[in-house]
């Protein structure tokens, strides 16, 4: 039963990995929707975020579309909430530097 | 030699054609600066305007009026100081020799960044990098890098020699890691190790700002520590040894300067966290935000320095739009990053960005409360308040490089795609970016003078930063510094944290770092001190000045050694450039009548008046006195200095001693007993609450402690034009209130005493009873006033009507009035009253424009829609001077025995501004030996007898120096400030284990290859 349900999880996360990038599009205009209906929120940014790390984009990734969101808010003349998505671009840029400084530590381990 | 020459062009000529170009815009650049032999001076950027003057000032450490420390400037300077001088000598004009620095730096700036991002570019992409369209790139990022809004601001626009760190850090970086090139790359020739020590020297001026070095060192000690854990060197190696011993050479390098600036590091940071280190944080600074800095924009200065183009920069999202171009450059580059075998050099560089880049956004968020922790809880973090600026440096540096990187990735990518159109669009898209970054540069050339605009008696004045120092300041130097020798000025109008002129008759002006003491070898008490007791010292006889007390004026400058008044009459009065306002021509009108003065006309601009008393007293600010003062108080404000000076006997430097412990060891020689009250009502308050306590009841109580028993003489100050003392009890020791008449003693005992000051103020309008009817308006002329400080008090009965009090600059015409459309730049403030049952009661402390004096009017404007048979009232309407419980004293004086004064008979020599050899007079035995300059422990006396040196007790005498002398053997005095020897010691041992360690690691590390 265990080892089941351990497969069917596999499973899924092997076909989240295979998401088309194409669906990236779809998700973000299910944001945007979402941000015009209920209007600015962190609950609905960290649930972006979840479903980027769901469907396994890369930390520079999701800094990109973050520099997306906040390119069109700034547009839009949402300074503030532009603002908030620069953060989240810094966060992640941040994220990816300490990813690289992670692999580069293991990987020099591993050489010794 | 000329093949090579042609081989080495031949090989190099796209790098050599780009630095053409790149070295053509930093002429382009500044030129204009420049032009008409003028020079860039604007508010706290210091310019070596005078070599030997400049010279002595940094090389000692002084400033004109206090020493020890002249905050403002420290031995790294010496390169700056060097440069200008030597181009002021080979050039004739400081205008050349200036534009030669900037070009320097500009140009310098440009082509460390060019050979460091091509450096980078190869280790990226190897042997494309050759590829001419990646030299553009480097290229065009060193301009980004060179000319920018960051650099214009913090760097150029008012000269800052942070333009030396910004000029060669990259080429130090770049020498770095060519001399421990991380896994996988390939080692420098040994020469790097040279580039790398000159380019630390060159740095070194930009080094000022000292929350540089500290993240200098961090930085590099990172680098080191890659180097050390990726290239697995042991620790007990030569490689290890060797990395050590590089680690001192860059210590021994700047040691030499850094050694004075850290002695002086606690008073300096004293200084600039006075007003709190969290404070600032607190505060906040939102354009730090990093929607801007990530784009670089969002420099402080930027807010603080507006030009007519600044609104596109603060406001236009338009015009700012292309700079999200970099934060895309940059994820580009992390993307990219996986293909790269050797990310070190890399990731150093990543780590250098994001941790600058966390320091820059400041206390805007993510994670905001990391830096506030930092701000509270790190010692000295409170050093990053300005942070944009502060860590600023080690982030542009980074974040360009990487952004270069980014934009050749793209390149790559676009060029596999081969549509030449996309190339271009990119390309084009670089230049739209190039014109917005660079504007305050070129784009905005036409205005980027910086001009300050300020209004005096109603007019618009317009100071420039682009200017040209007059001949009448060459004149006055050549025929004064000679008088000035040993002797103190003081100049009126006072500066404040800067001083300003304009030259008509030249068309030009300043607003700067106070020229005189720049210009003149003179000690001048002019400028702010930055040492608080030396500093209200130096108020004192503004003070006294601006409150027509000129006998008291007189003796303050006698017994403080103040020889020469200077009146400049090329200052147009601005709250920045001018603190504590005297009017020159009001002083001039006075000194021309009073007999005690001597005349001497300079030029259209200056005129000195010497006091005749001191005609023959050159002593450097040293005195002699066999008598002491004791006083009770810390002596921290100017009216405290005022009031010591009227009450100490009237000879030169009095001495005076301010601690019980001093008092134990000299008691035999306190003849004098001054005890100042402390304000009892007065503590903690701010300047309005003072204002309003000084003047609503007209009276302050005191505690007076009486230090020794005996008759003493009482008197009270009221330091403000105008205001008179009524009267001063003090309450006995049997509760009986003493009224006490100054001419007559009075006996205390020992023991603390209540005392009670009353004192009058001027009143410019008293109305005891004024009765308004609906629809009425009563007018009230003021007249000119021209205090800064009033308190305007009525009680207002109005229990049908809505009564308004408008106080206005001018005469309101009757349409206005009726309307209540009143212009805001008309009215000084209005108080709209709603109808109440009560009396209501109204008191308003208003600080009035004392530089843009009004012919002023009060209003009381009824409404129409109140009951017409019942009038409202106005009883008690008052306008009147505002008095600052700071300037209120009282003081008791026992015995006012005089002491021998000997300074006349004193011989000085000045080996340096911080060496004297004194010559005692020969009937002297026992007194003090006073020395007027900010005490520090480090001024030592001795005196020589043989081979044995007999060093005088030394002690604080108000904020300068005192030594007991008794019975000396040798009449020969010398003083010392014996830190010097120390510091010159230091640097002299500095250099020589530098170039041992040099010599050592060179030869070294060419073997270790």
């Amino acid at each position: 039963m265990k080892s089941k349900l351990k497969r069917k999880a596999k499973n899924i996360l092997l076909s989240l990995k295979k998401y088309p990038s194409s669906r990236l599009v779809e998700l973000l205009s299910s944001y945007l929707i979402l941000r015009i209906i209920l209007g600015p929120s962190t609950f609905l940014i960290y649930v972006l975020i979840g479903a980027l790390f769901l469907f396994r984009y890369s930390f520079e990734k999701i800094a990109f579309i973050f520099i997306f969101l906040c390119i069109i808010t700034y547009l839009f003349g949402l300074e503030a909430e532009a603002n908030r998505y620069m953060s989240f671009v810094y966060i992640f840029f941040v994220v990816a530097v300490l990813k690289y400084i992670c692999v580069e530590i293991l990987k020099s381990k591993k050489d010794e | 030699m000329i093949t090579f020459l042609k081989k080495y062009l031949k090989q190099n000529k796209i790098n050599l054609a780009l630095l053409l170009i790149g070295f053509a815009l930093a002429v382009v650049g500044v030129w204009h600066w420049f032009s008409n032999n003028s020079i860039i001076y604007f508010v706290d950027s210091l310019v070596p305007l005078d070599a030997k003057n400049s010279f002595i000032r940094i090389f000692y450490g002084i400033d004109s009026h206090t020493y020890p420390w002249n905050i403002e400037a420290n031995w790294s300077w010496f390169l700056y100081w060097g440069i200008i001088a030597l181009g002021n000598k080979i050039l004739g004009t400081l205008s050349l020799s200036q534009m030669f620095l900037y070009i320097f730096l500009l140009f310098s700036s440009i082509s460390g960044f060019y050979l460091m991002l091509n450096y980078l570019i190869t280790i990226f992409f190897k042997e494309e990098a050759t590829k001419l369209i990646y030299k553009i790139i480097s290229f065009t990022f060193a301009l980004f890098y060179t000319f920018n809004l960051f650099t214009f601001f913090y760097a150029f626009f008012m000269f800052n020699p942070d333009a030396f760190l910004i000029a060669f850090l990259p080429l130090n970086l770049l020498a770095l890691f060519k001399i421990f090139p991380l896994r996988g790359l390939k080692k420098g020739s040994s020469r790097w190790l040279i580039v790398f020590f000159a380019t630390l020297f060159l740095i070194s001026p930009g080094f000022l700002t000292y929350i540089f070095l500290p993240q200098y060192l961090a930085w590099i000690g990172l680098y080191l520590l890659i180097f050390l854990f990726s290239s697995k060197i042991n620790i007990i190696s030569k490689k290890f040894f060797l990395m050590a011993v590089f680690s001192a050479l860059i210590l021994f390098s700047i040691w030499w300067w850094l050694f004075p600036a850290l002695l002086a590091l606690k008073d300096i940071y004293a200084v600039q966290s006075s007003t709190g280190t969290t404070l600032w944080f607190d505060m906040g600074f939102e354009p730090s935000k990093l929607l801007n800095s990530f784009r670089l924009i969002g420099t402080p200065l930027m807010y603080g320095n507006q030009f007519s183009w600044t609104h596109f920069y603060i406001d236009d999202k338009f015009f700012t739009f292309p700079l999200f171009t970099f934060p895309i450059l940059a994820i580009v580059f992390a993307f990219s990053l996986k293909l790269v075998r050797s990310k070190g050099t890399f990731l150093y560089l990543l780590i250098m960005l994001t941790v600058s880049l966390f320091l820059v956004k400041f206390s805007n968020p993510p994670l905001a409360s990391i830096t506030k922790f930092a701000f509270e809880h790190v010692p000295f973090f409170g050093a990053f308040r300005d942070s944009y600026h502060k860590a600023g440096i080690y982030y542009l540096l980074p974040f360009l490089l990487i952004c270069g990187l980014g934009a050749s990735i793209a390149i790559k990518i676009i060029s596999k795609k081969k549509q030449k159109y996309l190339l271009v669009l990119f390309m084009a898209l670089l230049l739209i970016v190039g014109v917005v970054v660079t504007g305050p540069f070129f784009l905005f050339a036409k205005d980027n003078i910086r001009t300050e605009a300020f209004n005096n008696n109603n007019q618009q004045h317009i100071i420039k930063s682009k200017t040209q120092i007059p001949s009448e300041y060459y004149e006055l130097k050549r025929i004064f510094e000679p008088e000035c020798r040993g002797k103190t000025v003081m100049v009126v109008p006072r500066g404040g944290w800067v001083s300003s002129a304009e030259w008509q008759k030249y068309g030009t002006s300043y607003i700067g770092v106070d020229l005189l003491p720049q210009l003149l070898n003179c000690s001048f008490i002019t400028t702010l001190a930055y040492q608080p007791e030396a500093e209200s010292s130096n108020q004192a006889p503004y003070i006294l000045l601006q409150n027509d007390e000129h006998q008291a004026f007189k003796e303050f400058l006698f017994k403080n050694q103040i020889s020469f008044v200077l009146v400049r009459h090329d200052n147009v009065p601005f709250y920045f450039s001018n603190y504590l306002y005297v009017d020159p021509n009001t002083t001039s009108a006075w000194l021309d009548q009073d007999k005690d003065f001597e005349k001497k006309v300079i030029n259209q601009y200056f005129t000195i008046y010497s006091l005749k008393r001191l005609d023959k007293i050159n002593t450097y600010g040293f005195g002699f006195s066999t008598n002491s003062t004791y006083i009770n108080s810390p002596l921290l404000s100017s009216a405290a200095y005022a009031t010591v000076s009227k009450r100490t006997p009237d000879i030169i430097n009095p001495v005076v001693i301010n601690t019980t412990e001093d008092l134990s060891k000299y008691d035999f020689t306190a003849k004098n007993y001054l005890a100042i009250g402390e304000c009892a009502d007065c503590s903690n308050k701010g300047e309005i609450e003072r204002l309003e306590l000084g003047t609503k009841t007209k009276s302050l109580n005191f505690k007076i402690n009486i230090a020794k028993s005996g008759n003493y003489f009482c008197a009270a100050n009221v330091y403000a034009k105008g205001a008179k003392i009524n009267n001063i009890t003090i309450d006995g020791k049997d509760g009986e209130k003493i009224n006490m008449d100054t001419l007559t003693p009075t006996f205390f005992g020992k023991g603390m005493y209540d005392a009670r000051v009353s004192y009058n103020t001027p009143v410019f309008i008293d109305e005891k009873l004024l009765s308004i009817f609906p629809g009425q308006v009563i007018e009230l002329p003021v007249g000119r006033d021209d205090e800064r400080n009033n308190r305007l008090s009525y009680v207002l009965d109005n229990q049908s009507q809505n009564i308004e009090i408008v106080f206005a600059k001018k005469k309101l015409s009757q349409s206005t009035l009726e309307k209540k459309s009143f212009n805001p730049e008309d009215i000084v403030f209005t108080n709209p009253g709603g109808i109440s049952e009560k009396e209501q009661a109204f008191s308003r402390i208003m600080q009035l424009d004392e530089l843009n004096v009004n012919n002023y009017y009060i209003y009381i404007i009824s409404d129409k829609t109140g009951n017409k048979d019942e009038p409202a009232t106005i009883k008690n309407l008052l306008l009147e001077k505002a008095i600052d419980t700071n300037y209120v004293d009282v003081s008791c004086l026992l015995n006012d025995v005089s002491s021998k004064d000997f300074a006349s008979e004193l011989v000085v020599k000045q080996i340096s501004p911080i060496e004297y050899k004194l010559k005692l007079s020969s009937n002297f035995q026992e007194g003090f030996l006073t020395f007027n300059k900010t005490y520090n422990q480090d001024w030592q006396a001795y005196s020589d007898i043989g081979n044995k040196m007999q060093v005088l007790p030394h002690f604080q005498s108000g904020y300068g120096n005192a030594w007991y002398v008794k019975d000396p053997e040798s009449k020969e005095i010398t003083v010392k400030f014996t830190r010097f020897d120390l510091i010159t010691k230091n640097a002299l041992i500095s250099l020589i284990l530098f170039l041992i360690l040099f010599i050592y690691y060179f030869k070294a590390n060419k073997n270790n290859r």
